[in-house]
């Protein structure tokens, strides 16, 4: 299969990991090794320095794990290029994912902040990846800008509904000359199957493995299915017969030429 | 970054033994899926996919009615000038052709501007020569606001030119810019553009380039079939579709397929012979093909074609057709003909294309797009 | 955090003049420093991480390399983030 290709790094795993909602970060650490992920995202908080935080970073660069760090908590512009600094500082690394929903309750991603931020982080020489709704010319704005991908979503964030964005992917895949990821709402390793058939580059899953019964095994599954849909794309699938509309010979007319 | 450098990459010889070795199978995966790249569409233009032509044809009618309904837009070339600085084998209006030259004046202009209102044309294609001196930038600027008054979609076809110069003539209301590069092959290209500024093959080559860049509405482009071997040229025209599509993602495009005709004049355009030849069949074949790989783009047909293979063709996938057209400068407000760019093959009235049209249960469209917002 | 019983200008008078206190905030919580202290010596001063983490004064970020050049005043507002878990 073919390796893929963001920015400056090339990744062999198409499934790319949230570290959020696991229930303590060893079992976050195993799940993600296991998945084979090369790219897991975290975010960035304001440290209560008497409550120590688990170090969530150590366990992934050991495994190596490339870091991305996200831009949670920023409701605009301002805030969303003030944490990617941050996180830049904190972590070593130019990469972020670039996230700023002003909507506490869906979580849908704005816009026109996330245009605005991301043509400044851009300039300001990150490698942006950022999260967006699954409209066509949005990622095509946010590609001119230089985004190093797209990240459009599948379903709401932590919803699980899989790829109900299906038919307006199919169109930001075809038009987008950057990598797509399919971000947020995939809840089943169909759905992340079913995006890779469709041509995704990849597909970023947390809350289905972290919120799985068994995180670990979950984990697992979706790199099998991450992998067969890529295989089943690059093998070239069959298509359905479209039936066309029945009616007279639409050919005979050129006997008679 | 233009179309050169992508074109660069691709090997004549190699496109063209992949075309033809492509099989039944091949045929039948690309007319079973939902959607098509181009060596889908090197398969729906080799041989191999000629048995299958009614089943595309449906595919084809489906496909177009989808996305254009049951609408055919009108269009009509106005001629104003054969005088040309190049040297094409193929063309009536070569330089080293000895015809009357002819570059209409403002009156003059004005005159065929009444005679094709009178046949409810809202849609004029612009074509001149190719004479960059006497027929270029100050004529243009001096006739397109003019002509852009009395018609709501102005194209044209006349020499390349530069990005700004389209940009200028955008803003007094070029709308379209229609330019073949004839052949995709460099060394033919040569032997059939012997002097005068078409010989530059790459500067033709990125001609939609610039028109993208300058934010022009429509580009149109195609192959002159019959100059090559006409099913890798017509790969190559399906390649540059797709690759001004991915680059310029906010303009959109047409094709047209003209095949070579016989035009009068002296050696060499006089019995200049096709070097492959297309059938009708295969020229039903490639516009199915063309519509099968992009559901979106326009396609063309003009007068080349005669009005059995028109009225036939119309519904399989063509969306803009011209009609009444004359190929010589003030061939609307005159009766005499001289010597024509082309041939013309059909000669009914614009009236009678509209008839048919209609019998053929299709609306014709005099005014395509009413441009309210943006000038 | 209660405030100290004397005014800062009260202790500053109080003291010898070598170890003047100035109140900036951690996290949005008050801290007194001394005067002039740069940000590596109130890290070590309380124990701060310094490990994947970022130190923002006045929503500015604080590159590590300045972390011994960027002195502190009255006033400032140091903000500590560090990586946490999520998606």
């Amino acid at each position: 299969m073919s390796m893929l290709k963001i920015g400056d790094k090339e990744f062999q795993s198409r499934l790319f990991t949230g570290t959020g909602k696991f229930s303590n970060s060893a079992l976050m650490a195993e799940a993600i090794q296991v998945s084979g992920s090369q790219l897991a995202t975290m975010a960035l908080k304001r440290v209560d320095v008497n409550d120590q935080q688990d170090d969530i970073l150590q366990p992934l660069i050991h495994a190596g794990v490339n870091l991305l760090p996200n831009t949670s908590g920023a409701k605009n512009a301002k805030d969303a290029v003030f944490a990617a600094q941050l996180a830049r500082e904190a972590l070593g690394t130019n990469w972020v994912k670039l996230e700023i929903h002003p909507d506490p309750k869906y979580l849908m991603p704005d816009p026109i902040e996330t245009l605005a931020a991301a043509e400044q982080l851009v300039r300001e020489g990150f490698i942006v990846l950022p999260y967006c709704h699954a409209d066509p010319v949005l990622c095509k704005r946010l590609e001119e800008v230089g985004c190093a991908a797209v990240m459009p979503l599948g379903a709401p964030i932590g919803s699980n509904k899989g790829i109900v964005s299906h038919d307006f992917l199919e169109i930001i895949i075809d038009q987008a000359n950057v990598p797509v990821v399919v971000d947020a709402g995939i809840g089943a390793p169909s759905h992340a199957a079913r995006a890779m058939e469709m041509g995704a580059d990849a597909v970023l899953v947390n809350t289905a493995i972290a919120a799985a019964s068994d995180p670990v095994a979950m984990a697992k599954a979706f790199k099998m299915a991450v992998e067969s849909g890529r295989m089943a794309y690059e093998a070239g699938l069959a298509g359905q017969v479209s039936h066309a509309v029945a009616s007279s010979p639409l050919t005979a007319f050129l006997d008679d030429l | 970054m233009s179309f050169y450098d992508h074109f660069k990459q691709f090997n004549w010889d190699d496109i063209s033994m992949s075309i033809y070795a492509k099989t039944a199978k091949d045929v039948e995966r690309a007319l079973a899926k939902p959607k098509r790249d181009l060596e889908d569409f090197k398969a729906l233009i080799s041989p191999a996919a000629e048995p299958y032509l009614e089943q595309m044809a449906k595919l084809s009618y489906s496909l177009t009615r989808k996305r254009f309904g049951n609408t055919m837009s009108l269009y009509i070339p106005l001629y104003l000038s054969n005088l040309c600085a190049n040297a094409c084998t193929y063309c009536g209006f070569s330089m080293e052709n000895r015809i009357k030259r002819r570059t209409l004046n403002k009156e003059e202009v004005a005159a065929e501007i009444e005679a094709i209102k009178r046949m409810k044309f809202d849609n004029v294609l612009l074509v001149t020569g190719e004479h960059e001196t006497k027929v270029g930038m100050k004529y243009f600027r001096e006739m397109v606001p003019m002509i852009k008054q009395r018609f709501n979609y102005l194209a044209m076809e006349v020499q390349p030119l530069d990005q700004d110069e389209y940009a200028e003539l955008k803003s007094l209301g070029l709308d379209a810019v229609m330019v073949y590069q004839e052949t995709y092959h460099p060394s033919t290209y040569a032997e059939h553009h012997l002097r005068g500024n078409k010989m530059d093959f790459r500067y033709r080559l990125e001609t939609p380039d610039r028109l993208a860049r300058a934010g022009i509405d429509k580009i149109g482009i195609g192959s002159l079939i019959g100059l090559e071997e006409w099913r890798t040229d017509c790969f190559f025209a399906a390649a540059h579709l797709d690759y001004l599509e991915r680059t310029y993602w906010q303009s959109r495009y047409s094709i047209s397929f003209p095949r070579l005709r016989p035009c009068a004049g002296n050696a060499p355009t006089s019995g200049l012979q096709p070097k492959s030849v297309m059938t009708d069949k295969q020229l039903v074949q490639l516009i199915c093909a063309y519509r099968l790989f992009n559901p979106e783009v326009e396609l063309s047909l003009s007068t080349r074609e005669s009005p059995k293979f028109r009225d036939n063709v119309l519904p399989l996938g063509i969306t803009s057709m011209s009609a009444a057209s004359k190929t010589q400068p003030g061939g609307y407000a005159t009766e005499e003909v001289e010597l024509e760019q082309f041939e013309i093959s059909d000669e009914r009235s614009a009236a009678s294309v509209e008839d048919m049209i209609r019998a053929k249960g299709f609306d014709p469209v005099w005014r395509d797009w009413h441009s309210v917002y943006s000038g | 955090m209660t405030p100290p019983n004397h005014s800062i200008t009260e202790l500053n008078d109080a003291t010898s003049g070598k170890d003047k206190l100035v109140i900036i905030t951690i996290n949005d919580q008050p801290q007194q420093v001394a005067l002039n202290a740069n940000l590596q010596q109130i890290i070590t001063q309380f124990s701060l991480p310094d490990v994947g983490c970022v130190f923002a004064i006045n929503n500015q970020v604080v590159p590590r390399s300045e972390w011994a050049s960027t002195v502190l005043s009255e006033g400032d507002s140091i903000s500590l983030f560090q990586a946490i878990a999520g998606g």
